[in-house]
């Protein structure tokens, strides 16, 4: 990952509102390259999700436009949907209950008219045999597998266009910890093999530091800070960042799990979507009025980390 | 866990619990026992299926006996509450023992205000007055972390983020001061920055009250950093308990490893992926005749295959126990 | 219900078992009732000949004998094969009527709850017009206006029938569209008319059916009514509602010129009902178990 390729697709200063309300997402760009993932994290409500599904045209932008191959794309563009998949947070629900998963899985090939049905349905069950689901278990309903096959499923729909770039929603978030690491596992050899670009959704931050090469935290529909994921794991330099890994309880009992930043209130009771300058201002127990008074932007502290603060975290010396 | 019975909160003796379905019966809870003291919190752990959910849910008195088949017995605080009738059992709850559950909103009333949800939580004590209800919620919702609770007593549960619902909800279930309470997946709808102030509240409130808990959660580092005691379900089954730092330093049950070692690690010095534990979860209609993990367990012989391993106790820290032919021995 | 039927062995032949175990003894005689009456209206007045129209001075009003099982009426004509006529027309009319309106209602609910917008905003207005109109008024205007005739009673109960199955695709449509698997499809780029037809449809199915099943019930109640009121199926073809029109005037004499129709009315729209709900708790299970 020395040398940077260019990216496949990409969000260009992308927003989204739904509704009247204030913006779900403001101003975010998301550069995804190939043979790599970018782990997208942030709480319920920071935009994630709908970053992941204004990329897959699922709700439309307000501003900002994509790109794929470097050329403006729109999203009922042909090209788009046959290089760019997806997979969802609930495995089941993903699928169409009342169709075997052979058939679903199928179902991109028919949608871009791709041999015989015979032939789909031979290509299926191989990329469905690929990703571990046995052919008995193709031929059932969504209902009557468990979630862990489900989710294979619906990697292989993904997969069988050969797609350049997989979008992922969450896709562990409804799996118990032990399916979590088979389906993890799987993703990564995707990315090695296929040298797949992965936007991976997750509200679990072990989960992206273990699987993706770059992190982007978003706070109340803004990316406050991305980098390598290690970097961003192990060293955050935005205070919501760093309050976020505080939060989370290791399972290293030795870890010294003393807060290093102490929010001012619960994060969960001020919507910053509604303030004029730094989101995570009114939390911040570093605010000063020029946090208040413009949004900082995001710039390079260390090589290809990125931050959007006024006055970033300081890690101590140990 | 404890030595005298006097200081004996929950006791659980040899609990199944089972349902029957269309398909044939699903054996939950396959002989279980726990204990717990007053002011001890207990950590019960694994993954969907393992009837972590069930037990406790059975243990509070709230699996009805016409959908279950219940054998064993339950002691909270003196009450066997498996052969309570209907009525003494819910004057038990609130009072003795209360529960908190994963969604607040399945607590909470939509259009009653919270101080007079918690007003009438107060007053399941017969000798609380009205007026003593009132000012009682506003300072539970204090104790809870609700700021400005004088005012916010008014509020409905649709205003409140969903921290501060699961505050409320906490405060409801330790309104009458009950010695136990159980948590089931209490954090585990919130966020990871909200999970860690409600998880300090339980702590709080064990420490300062000396209310007993049992916390159920799929995630053993909530278990690990605010219980003092494990145990790891599986397939209906103690698979390893004991003292938190004693299980999670070494864990001795070849299932409890490999759960620790597929939770992704998020400040691991290398980048690496968590390992997965290979196969599926057992089929709770037809599980495996002999150890429940064994056919997902590398260690596995013959043995395991055949004869279910019992309790024994691991010498390193009292109360530590698995259930395992082969006990891990390259630990730490 | 025997098992007897089915073959012993095979995990489909259990499935099956299991299914129709699963089948209430009030739903096995409903579906029986059911089936019986229309093989009863649809074959016997063709192979029997029953005579549904001979009149006889002798024999009028008289009890049930072996020659008449129910009896006859006050031309003397028999009653059992006028009901079993009665329901050639009257399940006729309730299934046609119904099932019309389904299939007009049905696709223009399923486009006004997916594609949204301007659609369902005309779509919307035109069926709360109809809406606003009590149902049976509405069917008694046309029915009036329209004139006497099989195909216009028809008309008047699917007029209102037809925007209830819009909203009620809607609404189905709507839920479904929210679904995980609807954007999953789109995202591998199907076009809209595909993921309606292949996606949506058979998803919303089953509530529907349990619906039509039921309106099958209240439409022959209204041909009922109309017919009663002598706005409907012409007197000289026997309808059960022009049966008991016919009827009503020796109600206090022989109340069985009014009963025998009106039981059949009942048990029908009862056996209906009771199938219509099995569906219904049938698809509450199938939407419990998606999520």
């Amino acid at each position: 990952m020395t040398e940077r390729k260019r990216p496949i697709f990409t969000l260009e200063n992308g927003s989204v509102r739904y509704g009247g309300g204030p913006e779900a997402v403001s101003g975010v760009s998301v550069r995804l390259y190939p043979g790599e993932i970018l782990g997208l994290v942030g709480e319920s409500g920071c935009g994630k999700s709908t970053t992941a599904r204004a990329m897959l045209g699922l709700v439309p932008l307000s501003g900002g436009r994509l790109t794929l191959h470097g050329a403006p794309v729109g999203v009922h563009d042909r090209r788009l949907r046959a290089s760019v998949q997806a997979i969802f947070q609930n495995p089941a629900a993903s699928f169409n209950p009342k169709r075997s998963l052979l058939d679903s899985v199928a179902e991109p090939l028919r949608v871009h008219g791709k041999g015989t049905p015979r032939e789909r349905r031979a290509r299926a069950l191989a990329e469905l045999g690929r990703v571990g689901v046995t052919e008995q278990m193709a031929g059932r309903r969504p209902s009557e597998v468990s979630g862990g096959q489900c989710q294979r499923a619906a990697i292989a729909r993904a997969t069988i266009l050969r797609p350049e770039v997989l979008v992922c929603d969450e896709p562990v978030s409804a799996l118990d910890v032990s399916i979590q690491a088979q389906i993890l596992e799987l993703l990564a050899e995707l990315r090695t093999e296929q040298g797949l670009a992965m936007l991976f959704i997750s509200h679990d931050l072990g989960v992206v530091a273990s699987l993706c090469d770059r992190t982007a935290v978003m706070y109340a529909g803004r990316v406050v800070e991305q980098g390598a994921a290690p970097d961003i794991a192990n060293s955050p330099r935005h205070p919501y960042s760093v309050a976020l890994q505080d939060a989370v309880p290791s399972l290293d009992l030795t870890d010294d799990l003393t807060p290093r930043i102490r929010t001012r209130t619960a994060t969960d009771d001020v919507d910053g979507r509604l303030l004029p300058g730094c989101r995570f201002a009114a939390l911040c127990p570093s605010v000063t009025p020029a946090c208040t008074a413009a949004p900082p932007p995001l710039e390079e502290l260390s090589p290809r980390h990125e931050v959007a603060c006024y006055h970033p975290f300081e890690p101590a010396v140990r | 866990m404890t030595s005298s019975p006097d200081d004996t909160l929950l006791s659980i003796r040899d609990l199944v619990v089972e349902f029957p379905t269309s398909a044939g019966t699903v054996r939950a809870v396959d002989h279980v026992s726990l204990e717990l003291g007053h002011g001890e919190r207990l950590g019960i752990v694994g993954e969907s299926g393992s009837g972590k959910s069930v037990l406790a849910r059975t243990a509070m008195g709230l699996t009805r006996p016409g959908s279950a088949r219940i054998s064993g017995q339950v002691v909270i605080a003196g009450h066997s509450v498996l052969e309570l009738g209907e009525r003494r059992r819910r004057a038990l709850w609130g009072r003795e023992v209360a529960m908190v559950f994963q969604d607040p909103l399945s607590a909470l009333h939509p259009i009653t205000p919270i101080g007079e949800q918690i007003a009438e939580a107060v007053r399941r004590d017969p000798r609380a007055t009205r007026r003593q209800a009132s000012a009682r919620a506003v300072e539970l919702l204090e104790t809870v972390g609700i700021p400005q609770a004088s005012r916010r007593v008014h509020a409905r549960a649709h205003e409140l983020s969903g921290g501060m619902r699961q505050r409320v909800a906490i405060a409801m279930a330790v309104a009458c001061r009950p010695k136990l309470l159980f948590a089931d997946e209490p954090t585990t709808a919130l966020d990871v920055t909200v999970q860690a102030r409600i998880l300090d509240l339980f702590d709080e409130l064990c420490a300062n009250f000396g209310i007993g808990l049992v916390m159920v959660s799929h995630d053993l580092g909530v278990v690990g950093r605010h219980t003092d005691h494990v145990a790891v379900m599986y397939a209906g089954r103690i698979a390893e308990r004991g003292p938190v730092r004693a299980v999670f330093a070494r864990p001795s049950m070849h299932y409890t490893s490999s759960l620790m070692a597929a939770i992704p690690r998020h400040r691991a010095a290398e980048q690496s992926l968590p390992r997965p534990i290979p196969g599926q979860p057992p089929n709770l209609l037809a599980p495996p005749p002999g150890c429940r993990f064994g056919p997902r367990c590398g260690h596995a012989t013959a043995r395991c295959h055949d004869e279910q391993p019992p309790l024994l106790a691991l010498g390193d820290a009292p109360g530590h126990e698995y259930a395992c032919w082969h006990p891990g021995k390259a630990s730490r | 219900m025997s098992t007897g039927l089915l073959p012993a062995a095979g995990a489909a032949s259990a499935t099956w078992r299991r299914r129709l175990r699963a089948w209430r003894l009030t739903e096995a005689l409903s579906l029986t009732w059911l089936v019986l009456l229309a093989l009863a209206a649809l074959a016997l007045p063709l192979f029997l000949h029953l005579d549904t129209e001979t009149m006889s001075a002798t024999e009028r009003l008289v009890g049930p004998s072996a020659q008449h099982w129910l009896g006859t009426d006050n031309y003397g004509r028999d009653l059992l094969a006028r009901a079993l006529s009665g329901a050639r027309i009257s399940l006729g009319i309730g299934f046609g009527s119904v099932a019309a309106a389904a299939l007009i209602g049905v696709p223009l609910g399923m486009l006004a709850g997916y594609l949204k917008g301007w659609v369902d905003g005309v779509v919307s207005f035109v069926v709360d017009v109809i809406l606003a109109f009590p149902g049976l008024v509405l069917a008694l205007a046309l029915a009036s206006f329209l004139g006497a005739s099989i195909s216009n009673v028809m008309i008047a109960i699917l007029v209102p029938m037809t925007p209830v199955f819009v909203r009620l695709a809607k609404a189905q449509t709507m839920s479904v569209a929210g679904r995980e698997y609807v954007e999953a499809s789109q995202v591998i780029g199907t076009r809209t008319w595909s993921i309606v037809v292949r996606d949506v449809l058979p998803n919303i199915l089953q509530p529907i059916l349990a619906y039509a099943l039921v309106s099958v019930g209240s439409a022959i109640l209204i041909e009922g009514g109309l017919s009663f009121l002598g706005m409907g199926v012409p007197p000289e073809r026997p309808s059960w509602g022009s049966m008991i029109n016919n009827g009503r005037i020796f109600i206090s004499e022989d109340p069985r010129l009014v009963a025998v129709p009106s039981m059949f009315m009942l048990l029908t729209i009862l056996g209906l009902n009771l199938i219509a709900d099995r569906f219904l708790s049938r698809s509450d299970a199938a939407t419990a178990g998606a999520r």
